[in-house]
């Protein structure tokens, strides 16, 4: 009796090979919705910190109004991308999905499931992955979209931006992510392009698009005097505006890792979005070293202005995030060194040679560092072997994803906002613009109890003086000229 | 061991449990267009309610400084 008791417990406590090889395997996947999961909340900080960043560089006169397109910006990208966006990624890797919904080749069926009606986008107990994935994008779509916001404010509509962000965030980068940023991706499988952590196919194309909509907002009231020499404004809290570049630093840990795909039981247990191996700590390295080369870079460069300093961490890493998954170390620290310290210059190039005004540096920070970043993998990282297909990394295989890409993010960006132009619709009255945002569209002072100062503004050669009459003659130069 | 499924009609072979039916299922198809229809809504909404509050706040500031494109009378406004 006590014998026959004791061989049945004993008889379910051994699971069979097969039992315990399921539930490894359930383990692995419950392992990796955790990991993605995690990822999606560190990222959320990157949205602090753009919110935080814009609307300290913001005059006080426009903070909100700042403030409530990072915001919306989840209104919009979120829906856009969960209907259209994740099914571009999924579906359009080899340009057009030769196999319908069987495509891509690389990764079978999987476009079928990122139709939205589909099993891979709702509750599924089959499926621990599918929904956490789609987030983590989710999240480099705000990303992308935001890398925008800062560039635009104090005088483009907060609806205006909300269609271009839709436009940028929910089709362009995932259209160039599922050509360069995917197993099947075209560019990857026939070219071996690389740009792991996504400096291009985020920060460049974010970058490029951007430049598109300057040529057509159109600098500040004030921003350029008669002969097209820069003035400078005064952000109202730059404090705010460094913090909100930490915690923008703070979620690119959460970035970088969401980037790897995670397989906890197949050695090395991390591959890239390629599908080639690597690890969690060979970028978490690369993106330190990247801080601390693109910080140095900026400080020098700038001779220690504090917002160019820290521009120059962030270009720093975007210049090393496409080849963080192979770069040393020693490498990134001296690659985003170089980084940091060409975006002071190029930033400066933009606004005074080539007018245009790019409120907080984004076309250079962003654009120019995303293509630098590939740039350099062709060089730093040439031969190294790329995707499934294991095509080697080569200088021509990047420059083919830069010039797909260019045009790409370029061209939608212009003709979006010049339609937007021509409908009265992208920019605020100037009336408006002279008085501030904030008032326009919110009926308020917010910071009502603050004594309220006059506003100035750094003339060309540097000199601090009252911006009244400045930004009054420039306004009726506006009117007049009917720009 | 809690066993999440301790009834026999739910079997281990469960997939999608969605409200309004499964994937592919028309209740999907229905609640897909009904958020495509709230989204391209709410972007037609959020031009035409900020088109009203610029508009009207130009107006104002124009008919203050007497009206035309006549700049308004303090340009670095109250703030």
């Amino acid at each position: 009796m006590v014998s026959s008791i004791v061989s049945s417990l004993l008889a379910q406590a051994a699971p069979t090979i097969e039992e315990l090889a399921e539930q490894v395997k359930l383990d692995s996947l419950i392992l990796t919705e955790q990991f993605y999961f995690f990822t999606v909340v560190i990222m959320w900080l990157i949205h602090v910190g753009f919110m935080a960043y814009e609307t300290g560089y913001a005059r006080r006169k426009n903070l909100m109004s700042t403030a409530m397109k990072n915001i919306l910006t989840i209104a919009v990208v979120t829906p856009s991308f969960y209907y259209f966006g994740w099914y571009t990624y999924g579906c359009f890797q080899e340009g057009w999905p030769k196999s319908g919904h069987a495509s891509p080749d690389a990764l079978p069926g999987f476009c079928g499931l990122t139709a939205p009606w589909s099993a891979g986008l709702g509750p599924n107990l089959q499926d621990h992955v599918s929904l956490v994935f789609f987030l983590a994008f989710l999240l480099f779509s705000w990303t992308t979209a935001s890398i925008m916001s800062g560039a635009l404010i104090e005088r483009v509509r907060l609806s205006a931006y909300l269609l271009l962000t839709v436009v940028l965030g929910s089709f362009v980068w995932i259209m160039d992510a599922a050509w360069g940023w995917s197993s099947g991706g075209w560019l990857v499988t026939r070219f071996g392009f690389h740009d792991a952590i996504a400096s291009l196919v985020v920060h460049g194309v974010a970058g490029a698009f951007t430049l598109g909509v300057l040529l057509n907002l159109g600098p500040r009231i004030g921003k350029y005097d008669a002969l097209g020499r820069a003035r400078g404004f005064r952000p109202h809290n730059l404090h705010l505006t460094l913090m909100g570049l930490m915690l923008i630093f703070t979620g690119f840990y959460g970035f970088y890792a969401a980037c790897l795909v995670i397989q906890s039981t197949v050695f090395p247990g991390w591959l890239n979005i390629y599908l080639s191996p690597t690890t969690l700590g060979a970028i978490a390295m690369v993106i330190t070293f990247g801080f601390a080369g693109g910080f140095t870079g900026g400080w020098f460069a700038s001779k220690g202005d504090p917002f160019w300093t820290l521009s120059g961490g962030l270009a720093g890493v975007i210049a090393v995030s496409a080849g963080a998954d192979v770069y040393h170390p020693s490498l990134a620290y001296l690659l985003s060194a170089s980084g940091g310290m060409l975006v002071v210059w190029v930033g400066g190039w933009i606004e005074r040679t080539l007018r245009i005004d790019d409120a907080v540096g984004a076309v250079a920070v962003h654009g120019f560092s995303g293509f630098y970043g590939v740039f350099l993998v062709g060089i730093f990282a040439g031969g190294y072997p790329t995707g499934i297909n294991n095509i080697p990394s080569s200088f021509g295989g990047q420059l083919m994803g830069m010039l797909a890409f260019l045009p790409l993010a370029f061209l939608p960006g212009y003709c979006v906002s010049w339609l937007l132009k021509k409908a009265n619709l992208l920019r605020v009255p100037p009336e408006v613009e002279l008085e501030g945002l904030d008032l326009a569209e919110f009926q308020q002072d917010f910071y009502p109890e603050f004594e309220r100062a006059s506003e100035v503004i750094l003339t060309p050669d540097g000199r601090e003086v009252e911006a009244g009459q400045i930004l009054l003659d420039d306004y009726r130069a506006v009117i007049r000229s009917g720009r | 061991m809690f066993d999440s499924f301790p009834f026999d009609e739910w079997s281990e072979d469960i997939a999608d449990f969605w409200t309004w039916g499964g994937a592919n299922s028309t209740g999907t198809y229905i609640m897909t267009v009904l958020g495509i229809i709230l989204m391209v809504g709410a972007l037609y909404g959020f031009v035409l309610l900020e088109k009203g509050k610029l508009d009207r706040q130009a107006a104002m500031l124009r008919a203050a400084a007497g009206g035309g494109a006549a700049s308004p009378a303090n340009p670095t406004g109250p703030l």
